[in-house]
């Protein structure tokens, strides 16, 4: 039975295809696209997918939506009618697209994929979210509490998994929503809102959360429980354009940052504060939830769900004993939760295996790389899986950085070895070098290492998987020896690599050891600022050519820098990306 | 193929009628309707000689 | 009656129209006849792009106003009938309620049946 899944017209559209309940293939469309967190119907995407199971769309026997749009339509009238008439503005706004786009799926569904005739099902956004987790963890039961900014009304909510069921039992409905909290923080720090809230998660260790009291006292009415209400006297995304308001302002003492201005403690110590106040929510959801349910094991997803420094402290801090948090936990997870809700739930479906890596997406064989090197006129050599493994440990050991591509791209917003820039953790200045030379980007972000899991322990305080780089730990303190990915605070988000999920990588990995005695790399993802992540050879290529980077692995082919011909562009590449 | 699409897209008309019964939404109804039937315009417009008049807005 | 006849009526009824519907009549038809000529002799012309680049602004104009008298006859009622009935639809009042967790409403219609529409 094949089931296609899609979720789309927000931000991160994205499908996934699911076989018999084994997800067979998953991609974001920005990442065929080109343009980030591509938000249109993802045409190419599907395309992949069925190419990839080797169907066409007449062989599909469901296709699933991931939310239910007459309910978020009848949320955003109804915050209209609530804030008239002060809502025009954002009534004007996004009508016209309802009117053009949204109200209309199944018609631009069955378009897309003529010639399939079956049935189109809808799922609510949570439930989309909590299947995306809950059918491919290891777990036969969990609670699950997915965390977003908003879906149809809900904006939280907490069930039960077992089997090939989900049961949602309560649930937080907007405007009272800590993923827009944050958003609304990111806005007020300057940074830009559905995309960069990680910034400020990487800022917070920078500043003290000295606002934590005033905000829980004037802002956020957080009872034991981990729900909560706004004060949305302070906001203004219920009725406006902007996230916040002048009485935010007043609150914080200033206006927002303009983006891409220099930033002080100021900025340092909100960041902090609206962290320590996402954490807490979290964190007491977590408890009140394990109160409800008694389960020790937890299935986390929703945009909020990629906050790891969260999700870090919900395993050390919870009576949960089991974290499996979706690696695609924003909303281009929903395309494989609503496949799997269509396929195990609606068609009471035994579950397939656990996901034990995230490579869903696109992949390249050495022939097609070829072809498109020779094409481009680039100069490489063909190396045996132990030369690439062992050249490219070497080369990284000597302080080159290296962009690195192989087998099928992830899915998800991490890179996760598939579509990666490797560097040497070792280097105390090689975070400047990959933050002003390579990615382009902020100098106070941080890069995360990806560590053999064998050795994960004996580096770093923690004591489970991080497959998914969605955990921070503190690295131990004998092992300060990597600042290039240790943050301020002593902490760092890892990824723990194994050879059943990514044999190459883990190889790399332990050859990088062998020379250095440091079972860890750098990884960070394989674009520029604003840039998805890379896909195919050309964008891979285009990439290390642009950047300062050193070589460039594309599958068994080693490419060097200075060897290469010049790149000829007709446009100025930094024009391409708007910044994120 | 064109009378399956106009049936598909005429569809939300009793979609929307069946939301505002099961979910007893009422009070939706004039603001829905009056945007459906903007859309319907729109929509069934699009790509014809009137055009003009239609596809530039929204 | 023959076409003749027919055209000739049409033509009556339309001299007595007052001259401002005659000249819009004649405005839209033009803009009609200069739609179907592009399409017919230059659907890429750069002409065509320009024609429609103006019709979408004279269009972006129209849609503020109609967005607007919708805005005002439809929203600004049904929002003044919640204010006279005290009722928020996005339940904002501070509260001190011991959990401000809502049960989650499973649709009514049941999960198989739920799932094939959009709400």
């Amino acid at each position: 039975m094949n089931v296609l899944g899609i979720s789309c017209f927000y931000h991160d559209s994205a499908a996934a295809l699911l076989r018999d309940g084994v997800v067979v293939a998953a991609c974001q469309e920005e990442r065929l696209s080109r343009k980030k967190h591509d938000q249109d119907f993802p045409a190419r995407a599907v395309k992949y997918v069925l190419k990839q199971g080797g169907i066409g769309p007449g062989d599909l026997d469901a296709v699933g939506f991931y939310d239910k749009p007459l309910l978020k339509f009848e949320r955003m009238l109804s915050t209209y009618i609530a804030t008239f008439p002060r809502s025009f503005g954002s009534f004007r706004k996004a009508m016209p697209v309802w009117i053009k786009e949204k109200l209309w799926v199944p018609s631009i569904i069955r378009k897309e994929l003529r010639p399939y005739k079956g049935p189109i099902l809808f799922a609510e956004h949570h439930m989309s979210h909590a299947a995306s987790c809950f059918f491919v963890s290891p777990f036969e039961e969990a609670a699950i509490l997915t965390v977003d900014g908003v879906g149809e009304w809900a904006t939280a909510s907490f069930g039960v998994g077992k089997g090939n069921d989900i049961t949602l039992f309560k649930e937080i409905r907007f405007p009272h929503s800590l993923g827009l909290l944050y958003s609304a923080f990111t806005y007020y720090l300057g940074f830009k809102v559905n995309s960069a809230e990680y910034k400020v998660m990487g800022l917070a260790p920078y500043g003290k959360p000295v606002h934590v009291d005033r905000i829980m006292k004037e802002i956020v009415h957080l009872n034991d429980d981990g729900s909560f209400k706004l004060n949305m006297k302070y906001f203004s995304y219920d009725y406006g354009l902007t996230m916040t308001n002048g009485a935010f302002s007043d609150f914080f003492g200033g206006p927002p940052r303009k983006p891409e201005t220099w930033m002080t403690e100021r900025e340092f110590d909100i960041a902090a504060s609206i962290q320590k106040v996402c954490e807490e929510v979290v964190l007491r959801m977590a408890r009140y939830i394990h109160e409800q349910t008694r389960l020790t094991r937890l299935c986390m997803a929703g945009g909020v769900a990629l906050n790891c420094v969260a999700n870090g402290r919900v395993i050390r801090e919870t009576p949960f004993k089991e974290l499996f948090v979706q690696p695609a936990a924003g909303d281009a997870g929903g395309s494989v939760g609503v496949a799997h809700y269509v396929y195990n739930t609606l068609g009471k479906q035994p579950r397939g295996p656990a996901w034990t890596h995230a490579y869903l997406g696109p992949e390249y064989d050495d022939a097609e790389i070829r072809g498109y090197l020779d094409g481009a006129g680039a100069t490489y050599r063909v190396l045996s899986d132990a030369d690439v493994v062992r050249e490219t440990a070497r080369l990284i050991a000597d302080g080159n950085v290296i962009g690195w591509f192989q087998g099928r791209m992830e899915f998800g917003p991490r890179a996760l070895g598939g579509r990666s820039i490797l560097a040497d953790p070792r280097d105390p200045k090689m975070r400047d070098t990959l933050n002003m030379k390579i990615k382009f980007r902020e100098g106070f972000r941080p890069f995360a290492p990806s560590v053999l899991a064998d050795k994960a322990s004996e580096w770093f305080e923690i004591d489970c998987d991080s497959p998914y780089m969605l955990l921070v730990a503190q690295v131990r303190e004998g092992k300060r020896c990597i600042p290039s990915v240790t943050h301020v605070d002593n902490s760092a988000r890892l990824q723990t690599v194994t050879r059943e999920a990514s044999p190459l990588y883990y190889d790399l990995i332990g050859e990088f050891e062998r020379l250095t005695g440091v079972p860890v790399v750098i990884n960070t993802s394989f674009n520029v600022r604003g840039e998805p992540i890379v896909c195919t050879p050309h964008d891979a290529y285009l990439c290390f050519m642009r950047t300062n980077m050193d070589h460039l692995v594309l599958g068994h082919h080693l490419l060097e820098k200075k060897q290469q011909p010049p790149l000829r562009e007709d446009v100025d590449w930094r024009t391409q990306y708007e910044l994120d | 193929m064109a009378f399956e699409e106009s049936r598909e897209k005429l569809g939300i008309i009793g979609e929307l009628w069946a939301f505002m019964r099961v979910r007893k939404k009422w009070w939706l109804g004039p603001i829905v309707m009056m945007l459906a039937l903007l859309g319907l315009l729109v929509i069934f417009t699009q790509g014809s000689a009137v055009a003009p008049f239609i596809y530039t807005l929204f | 009656m023959n076409l003749t006849e027919y055209v000739s009526r049409l033509g009556a009824r339309l001299a007595h129209l007052p001259t401002h519907t005659k000249v819009l009549l004649a405005f839209a038809t033009s803009v009609l006849l200069v739609e179907l000529a592009f399409r017919r002799f230059g659907p890429r012309s750069k002409a065509y792009a320009r024609w429609t680049k103006g019709v979408e602004a004279v269009g972006a104009v129209w849609t503020a106003v109609l967005l607007s008298i919708v805005y005002l006859v439809s929203v600004g009622p049904v929002s003044v009938f919640m204010k006279l009935t005290r009722k928020d639809l996005l339940d904002r009042a501070a509260g001190s309620d011991p959990t401000f967790w809502k049960a989650h409403e499973p649709n009514p219609l049941g999960a198989l049946a739920a799932a094939r529409h959009q709400f």
